[in-house]
């Protein structure tokens, strides 16, 4: 660890090291107090919410992450690349929560699915009790997660993809007898793994922390570890302080655990590369092909539900099982509600902006700094504000601003938000970029160099083309990252700062889900608006390499 | 208060109490001027908070407190030349967590929506801006002699919070789910036995969870008086297995066999207009017409109380010592519960939240009410629940 440290210059240190390590410092001061660990040891349901947490952050991004490699496969074989991604952006940009209360209303026992089953056939009066899935189920909660992911893999696939010399491969390798579907499982599959190695980590990190959704669609005796977190956090008995460290503490070590796993795994895809998997043979490999498919219409159908369940809740007056639509409909909540949305939709769109130009910036600036020395950092620095629970840190970096005295003002807190925002959002859009920067063919920029350009002008005139889709995504990721901040947002910014997401949260908590979807339907806008904005420019470029070969 | 005095003497031996004190009270506000519209104190502390803002956190999950609060903002602007900042939090426990981290004179928070163990903890660690009911005029316009307001789960209010509206726990249910306006806790078993699967109940320690527990250990222990008393080990190996008796048939009996609860009240709620369940708790008495009304819950509700009484408490108004405008502040109070703003709170097509005024608590019906149990039995009851029923 220290020679992965001594590594850093200092500016990067600070940029990178010492919020997280003040954080830890201040918000998980009770870790120290070495006598609860006993009493935390007996505390009732902890291993099993300690199983739950396990067993989500294992199983989803293996699914999600198997399942895009399963669509990508397929949408080679079949050429719908185009078609496929043409639906990501609005499942990339729907925020977590908002989707798993679109998919919760889709699919639950008393959701559009079983009504329209009793408005047509009467089958179930009342909601059924045996149904799949079960509200409040770690299934359920796996179901949202690898739902929510795949996009995200996809769409990094999708940007990994465009290095590789794809069909001089599957030329090649169709001369050696090989069909597509199987040579992209041989060729495509092990070198994607290693490309998306941190983007997938990213995810485990994600399932292993997220408390939301958790709390949404998960278990509750006990919950998952996260959600448990927080509860110990807000209960103010002093040894319920301690708990909540020790709890964070766990997570770290689990999130280290996952690393090496992650790690492991990657390995071991290499490794079997050569063997003949079960799922590239017939009969495995036509069904394979067919679940592929099946993405396709499940996304139009993901898309085009949660939104009609968001829009149409937003919309509705008076909504009660078994009926299809609600009682009436009244645009009065949008009438009431808008002159109210200006401000956070400013902030919103404002802090956003700021956070994808500095991560974007930061993450070239890191990885730039990387290559002129020729070394690699330790992933693990970068990823450091992902694996500590966010509370702890946030509250940490509260005492701090109190410690140095600083009065909240409206410029300060907004100042600290953004600060907040770019530590949550640097990560993604480093993961994001990182594999791709690094596997750059640095011998365009010789070329340049020896024309006489300068390395900026190079990277400017070569690199920046080129990377352009990645690039463009990092800062979408970033976007998206600092749009989706609660925690940060309302307690570094003091209350002075209200933004979309800081309404919706507090609006989530209670039960009036016609404004929580009109909020959570705002929430949305924005991120879609970019990513579909990335998604057109990558196209182009796409257009533009297909017609240069 | 005498150890082995049922509570309802012990009830009205405070209300003796209070009667007398109350009874001081103009003397008192003849001495210390301060207490009245008219002196020139207060006068001045208006004046003086003309073009300040308020940071007021409170919940937000709510369209009707949050409504309200706009409402509150318009108002404030126009009489007083306040700006009342709504900072919607999604529990009040952050803010709290946020005002422990916080130096004099230098929060974030100027005022915030309070209760039970958030305004312990912030009491007793000295950080509440004390002699609200000294300073603030309006406060001696509210019933502190008729509804339990003095205590705020078993911590005395002591001028460091200012009374704000009432919470009664009861339950809203399909009005052919059962017949009376009482529920027995034999009665409900009786309903679980014959519906299945329809009722759960929000898993402690979320706060109306918790109240469940709390009332049917009222009911099945026929008030016993050590439930008003601290809680101790002899007390509670008493009458406990009472209620672990009760849950244990009633658990199988409830949606998913309780193998998972409600996550929260408004998940409960949410069950209920999903047709999953027949039952859901509320604290607001008035929740039924305010959700029809709202188009949150079905009209085919009733309300009944969970045993005779409806465990009865109140939420208050208090002031960090962080705050940045604690005289601003002040006047929010003044203004909020002022019979102008407490009216407005209990209007059924909007938050229909109880008065705390002395002089509109004849126009509105309250359910026949019973006092908290002894603070200390929340904590023991939240964690014998948990180690019983989670593992």
């Amino acid at each position: 660890m220290a020679r992965a440290l001594s590594t850093l210059t200092w500016p990067w240190l600070l940029v990178l090291v010492v919020p997280v390590a003040i954080g830890i410092v201040l918000g998980l001061n009770g870790l120290w107090r070495l006598t609860d660990w006993v009493a935390f040891y007996q505390q009732p349901g902890l291993f099993k919410s300690i199983g739950y947490s396990l067993l989500v952050a294992i199983i989803a991004p293996l699914l999600a992450l198997y399942s895009a490699l399963l669509i990508s496969a397929c949408a080679q074989h079949t050429g719908a690349w185009r078609r496929t991604r043409q639906w990501l952006a609005p499942l990339l940009s729907m925020p977590h929560v908002a989707f798993a209360v679109g998919l919760l209303f889709l699919l639950s026992p008393s959701g559009w699915l079983v009504r329209l089953l009793q408005e047509l056939f009467s089958l179930f009066p009342q909601p059924p009790v045996n149904w799949w899935p079960q509200e409040k189920s770690l299934s359920l909660m796996i179901l949202v997660l690898v739902l929510k992911e795949i996009p995200f893999l996809l769409f990094m696939i999708a940007a990994s993809a465009q290095q590789f010399p794809q069909q001089q491969w599957q030329r090649l390798a169709a001369t050696m007898g090989y069909g597509s579907y199987v040579s992209w499982w041989k060729i495509m599959r092990p070198l994607l793994v290693r490309q998306l190695k941190l983007p997938f980590f990213a995810v485990v990190v994600y399932s292993l922390a997220v408390v939301d959704i958790a709390a949404l669609v998960g278990p509750n005796t006990p919950a998952p570890l996260a959600v448990e977190v927080v509860n110990w956090q807000r209960s103010f008995v002093p040894v319920d302080q301690s708990f909540a460290a020790f709890g964070s503490f766990i997570l770290l070590v689990a999130a280290a655990f996952m690393y090496a796993l992650v790690h492991w795994h990657e390995g071991w895809v290499f490794k079997g590369a050569r063997q003949q998997w079960w799922f590239m043979r017939r009969p495995w490999g036509v069904l394979a092909i067919g679940l592929g498919r099946l993405w396709q219409p499940l996304a139009v159908v993901l898309v085009i539900g949660s939104l009609a369940v968001l829009i149409s809740w937003s919309f509705s007056f008076g909504w009660y099982y078994p009926a299809l639509r609600p009682d009436s409909w009244q645009v009065n909540l949008w009438v009431q509600e808008w002159p109210f949305l200006q401000q956070p939709l400013l902030h919103s769109l404002s802090l956003a902006l700021i956070t994808a130009v500095i991560a974007l910036s930061l993450s070239v600036l890191l990885l730039e700094h990387q290559r002129k020395r020729n070394q690699q950092w330790p992933d693990w620095i970068v990823l450091l504000p992902l694996l500590v629970p966010q509370v702890s840190l946030v509250l940490g970096w509260v005492s701090l601003q109190s410690m140095l005295g600083i009065t909240p003002r409206v410029w300060s807190s907004y100042l600290a938000v953004i600060i907040g925002h770019i530590i949550f959002a640097l990560p993604y859009s480093y993961l994001v970029l990182a594999s791709h920067y690094r596997n750059f063919n640095q011998r365009y920029m010789s070329v340049a160099a020896t024309l006489g350009y300068s390395r900026w002008q190079a990277w400017w005139h070569i690199q920046w083309p080129l990377l352009r889709a990645p690039l463009l995504f990092s800062a979408a990721m970033a976007f998206a990252v600092s749009i989706a901040q609660y925690v940060p947002t309302l307690l570094l910014g003091n209350g002075r700062i209200t933004t979309l997401t800081t309404e919706t949260v507090a609006l989530a908590s209670g039960g009036d889900r016609a404004l929580i979807a009109l909020y959570s339907l705002l929430q949305a806008l924005l991120p879609l608006l970019i990513f579909s904005a990335v998604l057109v420019a990558g196209r182009t470029r796409g257009v533009n390499a297909n017609a240069g070969n | 208060m005498g150890r082995a005095l049922p509570p309802l003497a012990a009830e009205l031996m405070r209300r003796c109490w209070l009667a007398l004190l109350l009874a001081c009270v103009p003397l008192m506000a003849g001495a210390d001027s301060s207490a009245s519209t008219n002196s020139k104190a207060w006068q001045q502390q208006v004046a003086a908070a003309q073009g300040k803002t308020v940071y007021f956190y409170a919940w937000g999950g709510s369209q009707g407190v949050n409504n309200y609060l706009r409402w509150a903002g318009r108002e404030l602007r126009q009489q007083y030349g306040i700006r009342l900042e709504h900072v919607k939090v999604d529990d009040i426990a952050t803010a709290v967590t946020v005002v422990m981290s916080q130096a004099e004179g230098a929060g974030a928070v100027d005022l915030m929506w309070i209760n039970g163990e958030n305004f312990r903890t912030l009491k007793q660690a000295g950080l509440l801006r004390g002699k609200l009911d000294v300073t603030i005029p309006n406060v001696s316009e509210l019933a502190f002699d008729k509804l339990p307001l003095n205590s705020d789960f078993g911590e005395p209010v002591e001028g460091f919070e200012v009374p704000w509206g009432i919470g009664q726990f009861h339950l809203l249910a399909r009005a052919d789910s059962f017949s009376g306006e009482q529920l027995s806790p034999a009665q409900l078993v009786q309903f679980a036995q014959e519906n299945p699967n329809r009722f759960t109940y929000p898993a402690p320690p979320e706060f109306h969870g918790t109240t469940f527990l709390k009332s049917l250990l009222v009911a099945l222990s026929e008030q016993d008086s050590r439930l008003y008393e601290p809680v101790t080990e002899a007390a509670a190996t008493e009458l406990l297995p009472l209620l672990w008796g009760y849950l244990d048939k009633l658990h199988p009996l409830l949606w998913r066999q309780g193998e998972v609860f409600a996550q929260s009240v408004s998940e409960q709620q949410r069950l209920l207009a999903d047709g999953v369940l027949d039952i859901a708790f509320s604290f607001n008495p008035n929740e039924l017409e305010v959700a029809a009304q709202a188009g949150r819950l079905p009209a085919n509700l009733k309300r009944a109380t969970l045993g005779a009484e409806a465990i009865t408490n109140s939420h208050y108004l208090a002031i960090p010592v962080s705050a940045q405008a604690p005289a601003a502040a002040e006047v929010v109070i003044q203004f909020l519960v002022s019979r102008a703003a407490q009216q407005q709170k209990a209007q059924l097509s909007g938050w229909g939240d109880p008065s705390v005024r002395r002089d509109m608590l004849q126009q509105q019906q309250l359910f026949p009410a019973t006092a908290e149990l002894h603070s200390s039995w929340q904590d023991y009851l939240e964690r014998a629940w948990l180690e019983r029923y989670q593992h």
